[in-house]
């Protein structure tokens, strides 16, 4: 053990607030050094020094005007009804009051974002759960072709309208047009890659929109 | 043994005089003041320094007792309680009035030693004893607030060090770092303040 640090613990020594290993390594080292046995004489003088303010005590006259002035006080004071005296009791439960409203607030944070998350996981599943029917009538429903030209041949059916969806939005085949479904709206001016206009199906899902470009001899 | 039973008596009556006081009892009240003023005015007095101050802060402490005694839990100990809130009190007064400025010089006539006064004590040693304790509560003055506080409570109200960090809300650690800090400063302050006679 050597002299560095060791002023905060020959302080603590003096008083006896060493605990005992700590102690007993400090006494055997106080032996062989003098520049710490002296700290340590120095800082006994000065307690003990201080040990003299504790006889000290406050006079008569001093107890009784404080005395005065407090009761003097109180009698303006009301005291806490006695239903309030019940009601903290029953809620703080003989705690501080900071641990009862931390604990109080921890126990709302968490409770709150239980319940959250279960709200988000009810909902999240009932989504999935009214989503699921469409996709499996889209994905397993037989093909429809609508064609544009009663002479090509048709083409590759799309895979992706079912047939329930035709019957809700039916194609309707305008005069000026004959080989395109009326029902279908203007084509946007960039997709019109050919002389044969493209056709746009539409489904009963807003979702869902099939547009079919043909190639100038129909495919 | 007798010892322990007086004691448990003591703490029943007490507990008797709390409960009274909490619902209002002013004559259970004032026993209680009686009982404490005491130690509540001397250590106001030792933290604060000026006994004009202690009286404000002992009154103090005795309003918010009384305000807040529902609040308190009568299976625990009282005087904790009550040594805590001279603690805050008098923190709380030092740093209103900015306390720390000149000295806490006890005027004998406010300051009890008139009441263990042996009449035949050679004035000249009252004088040294005097000067001496002015010296000291100077040391204690030059010391930061809190390690102040922790070195009046565990080395001149003697205090256990368990004590003393349930005064000051703190772990026994930072008290044990606090007084041993204090500890060092106060024998360096004592040391110039003898003209470095050591």
């Amino acid at each position: 053990m050597n002299c560095n640090g060791l002023e905060s613990l020959i302080a603590l020594y003096v008083e006896g607030d060493l605990p005992v290993l700590d102690r007993q390594r400090l006494e055997s080292h106080l032996q062989s050094c003098t520049v710490c046995c002296a700290l340590a004489d120095g800082l006994r003088e000065s307690q003990s020094m201080f040990k003299v303010l504790r006889a000290g005590t406050v006079n008569s006259s001093d107890l009784a005007g404080v005395r005065n002035r407090v009761l003097n006080e109180v009698g303006d004071l009301d005291p806490a009804p006695g239903w309030v005296i019940t009601m903290h009791r029953l809620f703080f439960a003989g705690l501080r009051h900071r641990n009862a409203i931390a604990g109080v607030l921890l126990a709302a944070l968490v409770s709150g974002g239980l319940w959250y998350s279960r709200a988000r996981f009810v909902h999240e599943g009932h989504e999935r759960k009214s989503d699921s029917p469409v996709e499996v009538a889209r994905l397993d429903a037989p093909a429809v072709f609508v064609s544009p030209d009663p002479v090509s041949p048709p083409p590759e059916a799309p895979r992706v309208l079912n047939r329930r969806a035709l019957q809700a939005a039916p194609v309707e085949v305008s005069p000026d047009a004959p080989a395109v479904p009326a029902a279908l709206e203007p084509f946007p001016p960039q997709l019109q890659v050919s002389q044969v206009p493209p056709m746009k199906f539409v489904t009963d899902d807003p979702n869902i929109i099939i547009y079919w470009l043909p190639s100038d001899k129909g495919d | 043994m007798s010892q322990s039973r007086n004691e448990e008596e003591r703490t029943s009556e007490l507990t008797i005089l709390l409960t009274r006081a909490a619902s209002g009892d002013a004559a259970a009240f004032e026993q209680i003041v009686v009982r404490h003023e005491r130690r509540v005015l001397t250590l106001s007095w030792r933290l604060l320094g000026a006994m004009e101050d202690a009286q404000d802060a002992a009154q103090e402490v005795f309003l918010r007792t009384f305000k807040y005694l529902h609040r308190f839990d009568t299976q625990k100990p009282f005087e904790p309680w009550l040594v805590r809130m001279t603690v805050n009190v008098c923190r709380d007064l030092g740093k209103a009035r900015q306390q720390r400025v000149a000295v806490i010089v006890p005027q004998t006539d406010s300051f009890g030693r008139a009441e263990q006064q042996d009449p035949g004590n050679d004035p000249h040693d009252e004088l040294q004893f005097e000067q001496q304790r002015q010296m000291l509560y100077r040391a204690l003055d030059e010391l930061p607030e809190k390690e102040r506080t922790a070195f009046v409570l565990r080395d001149i109200e003697g205090m256990t060090t368990a004590e003393t960090a349930e005064a000051l809300e703190s772990s026994e650690a930072t008290v044990r770092s606090q007084i041993s800090s204090a500890r060092l400063k106060i024998r360096k302050i004592v040391e110039r303040m003898n003209g470095g006679r050591r």
